[in-house]
């Protein structure tokens, strides 16, 4: 089954590291990029695709209110929050919105459970 | 060089701007939220671009600097001038690393001593007590002096040495064995040797052994001496240019209607092998014509386009070396930049950065009062300097405004008089306007003392030469107590023509680059003599050649036994041109002759040499001709 991800980061180079990881895991899902909530916003509105990952330190709205506003258009739609600072206040906020928190640097291990949680919990035909 | 590296350089390079800048701000404005902001964002950024190049010892120094900032952020800790040196510290050191990264294309050796120094310090910055720091410190005390600290110390520690009453001598010994252990370990370098080595010095009561090796410490302490405050750190070139999605979309959408123009010259090409009215042809060709010089009219736009720049680029930097500058010369002094958003082309935008930081060293140093002075002049004891910039039809206008003293013409005028920059008859007749301008003159500065900015044996004469080069002009107004102004003016772009500079009678001329076919040495011997003119054969080809020398109309000496030759490609004609020495290659702007030089036959242009003598570029097309008739 293939799907299509969000990945949300101001750093083109963080996108890259996702987008690399991706690509070895679960090299059949396509991706979508953005580099900022307005246009992470855009591709939610239009509906373009399946989860998303959420970059947490962003200029302007950061991930959390970014996830928040994602899953209010999408309710249930598998979410990750990444941060390179594992605190408790931001874990505890990811919780609360629904959205799954990964820590930076993003590991193969944790991105994997991450897509195979999601893939199950995604409805098999698109 | 990975793609992974090659993007972490560029982001990394933006990061460092961005956090120094912002850093600055926070400096100037402590309560500013969104600077503090903004600071720890671009720092843990950066911290997470090392993380994906697993460069460890950076992302180590990066988290130690972004603690800091938390700290802030949690209202822990206060804005201090030492906090943001460090913070300071911590970017040139990540813009350092990032450097050698592009170079390599590796994680840089080493770097773990640096990070681990880094990391230190923040700690040290941390237990002392923050509170108990005065707002401004002397922010060198924590980077880039603490070196100069180091070495009071252990010279201090040479002077007890020295003394030789045995009296207190073990106490002198392991004084000066802690006080090295301790500069030592603050440079992040082992103590065992040292410890050792005072044991065997106590032992043995000689002094001399542990001098020393406190010399030895002290060598290695010069080597780190930092950068003297002020100055550009030489960049790389760059060669990548980050560009708008925008324009790349305009080059997109040119490409198609370039390629619906191409199918329609293909068409009417096909209509044309049938029998059509030539006049219909000529009709549909003309239009398309007209299409097609639209076209590539807005091509070659959005092409130059891509090389536009802010100058921002240019600008980013001032604010620390100002901020540096100001502590070097203890004369607080803020910049205040408007307009840099303001584009031009790319060449223009690298090249102006060294003139107008040399105009700002200037303001430092003669142009602003000290703080004492200026209070009692009744202006703000921290002076303001403008950098202006505006677009003004195709050219660019930067001003650089002091509020300092201006420029003191009595005292200008005995100096130039003094100089011989001017006789003191063409003096009367100038006007304090004329005389102000006589900065410019070559070896011209009115320095009372050498400082540590300037004195560097350059005036304002590079300053004129460098934007002249650009084909730029620079102007100076000063009003006695008010300030001085620099103007820049600029052009919006450059055309740069690539010369080959050539030597001959003593003289250095430039040849353009796209004449000249290849540059052989023959044999004078093979030179042989037809009519009144010279030729050789060159592949079977036989080629006039003429001496430029010669023709120049200098009397030139015995010939050579091997003549250089440059052959030049003139009309479609090859010529050859016998020179004395070949030079460099050079990209110039050509300045067309004017003054003396106007109307004479044989000159393209002119353009100024780095060192400020003038490159005559010959018209070789004029020179053939006038020789062969």
């Amino acid at each position: 089954m293939s799907f299509r991800v969000l990945v949300v980061d101001d750093s083109k180079l963080a996108r890259m590291a996702v987008a690399k990881a991706l690509n070895a895991l679960r090299p059949d899902w396509t991706r979508v990029e953005a580099s900022n909530a307005e246009e992470a916003l855009g591709h939610a509105k239009s509906g373009t695709f399946d989860m998303a990952i959420v970059d947490y330190n962003m200029p302007g709205r950061d991930g959390l209110e970014l996830a928040a506003e994602i899953l209010a258009l999408k309710p249930g739609m598998p979410l990750a929050v990444i941060s390179a600072n594992h605190q408790v206040e931001v874990v505890t906020r990811a919780r609360e919105v629904g959205a799954t928190f990964l820590q930076k640097p993003l590991t193969e291990k944790a991105l994997n459970e991450f897509a195979s949680d999601a893939a199950k919990r995604l409805p098999k035909s698109p | 060089m990975n793609e992974f590296v090659e993007q972490f350089v560029i982001e990394g390079r933006e990061l460092v701007a961005q956090g120094n800048d912002d850093l600055l701000g926070l400096e100037e404005r402590p309560g500013d939220k969104d600077r503090l902001d903004g600071a720890f964002r671009a720092l843990h950024t950066l911290k997470g671009a090392a993380g994906i190049v697993d460069f460890v010892a950076m992302a180590r120094a990066l988290h130690a600097a972004e603690d800091a900032l938390s700290a802030v952020r949690s209202g822990n800790a206060p804005v201090t001038a030492p906090l943001i040196g460090l913070c300071l510290g911590c970017l040139d050191q990540v813009g350092a690393w990032i450097d050698l990264m592009q170079a390599s294309g590796d994680i840089p050796e080493g770097a773990d001593v640096a990070a681990d120094d880094l990391v230190r310090r923040f700690t040290d910055l941390r237990s002392a007590d923050a509170k108990l720091l005065p707002r401004h410190a002397d922010p060198s005390a924590t980077a880039a002096g603490s070196s100069t600290i180091s070495r009071q110390l252990l010279e201090a520690q040479k002077l007890l040495l020295a003394e030789r009453s045995p009296e207190g001598a073990a106490g002198r010994l392991g004084s000066a064995g802690r006080v090295a252990a301790n500069v030592l370990r603050h440079q992040g370098l082992d103590t065992t040797d040292l410890e050792s080595l005072l044991q065997t010095s106590l032992l043995a009561g000689d002094a001399a052994l542990m001098a020393m090796a406190i010399d030895r410490i002290l060598g290695s302490l010069a080597e780190k001496e930092p950068d003297a405050p002020g100055m550009l750190m030489a960049q790389p070139p760059d060669t990548t240019v980050r560009v708008d999605v925008e324009r790349i979309e305009r080059l997109v959408r040119l490409t198609g209607e370039l390629l619906v123009a191409k199918n329609a010259v293909g068409h009417t090409a096909r209509r044309a092998e049938e029998d059509v009215d030539p006049r219909q042809l000529a009709v549909a060709l003309k239009n398309q014509h007209l299409l097609l010089e639209r076209l590539v009219g807005q091509l070659q736009q959005s092409v130059f386009s891509l090389r536009v720049l802010p100058l921002h680029r240019a600008f980013q930097r001032f604010p620390r070396l100002v901020r540096e500058m100001a502590g070097s010369v203890g004369k607080p002094a803020l910049l205040v930049i408007e307009g840099a958003a303001t584009e031009a082309d790319k060449s223009i935008v690298e090249a102006i950065a060294e003139p107008i930081l040399h105009v700002l060293r200037n303001a430092l140093d003669h142009g602003i009062e000290d703080a004492v002075e200026r209070r009692a002049a009744g202006k703000p004891p921290t002076a303001t300097i403008h950098l202006r910039a505006a677009r003004q039809g195709d050219r660019i206008e930067v001003a650089v405004e002091d509020d300092g003293r201006g420029i003191d013409v009595r005292r200008l005028r005995k100096v130039a008089q003094a100089r011989g920059v001017a006789s003191a008859a063409q003096l009367a007749r100038m006007s304090d306007e004329e005389v102000v301008e006589l900065i410019f003159a070559p070896g011209f500065s009115t320095a009372s003392q050498v400082t540590g900015l300037s004195g560097r044996g350059v005036g304002m004469d590079v300053v004129r030469t460098a934007v002249e080069r650009l084909g730029g002009r620079v102007s100076v107004s000063s009003r006695p107590g008010v300030g001085t102004v620099v103007r820049f003016s600029l052009p919006f772009t450059v055309m740069m023509t690539p010369v080959l500079t050539v030597e001959a009678a003593g003289q250095v001329f430039g040849v353009p680059l796209e004449a000249v076919v290849e540059t052989v040495r023959v044999e004078r011997t093979a030179i042989a003599a037809v009519g009144a003119a010279q030729a050789v054969v060159l592949r079977n080809r036989t080629v006039p050649i003429f001496d430029l020398g010669r023709a120049l109309g200098a009397a030139s000496g015995a010939p050579r036994a091997v003549a250089n030759l440059l052959i030049v490609s003139v009309g479609g004609q090859l010529g050859g041109l016998e020179v004395d020495r070949l030079g460099d290659r050079l990209d110039v702007m050509l300045k067309a002759p004017d003054g003396l030089l106007a109307g004479v036959p044989g000159i393209d242009g002119t353009t100024l040499l780095g060192d400020g003598r003038v490159l005559v570029v010959l018209d070789l097309g004029a020179m053939f001709l006038n020789v062969q008739v």
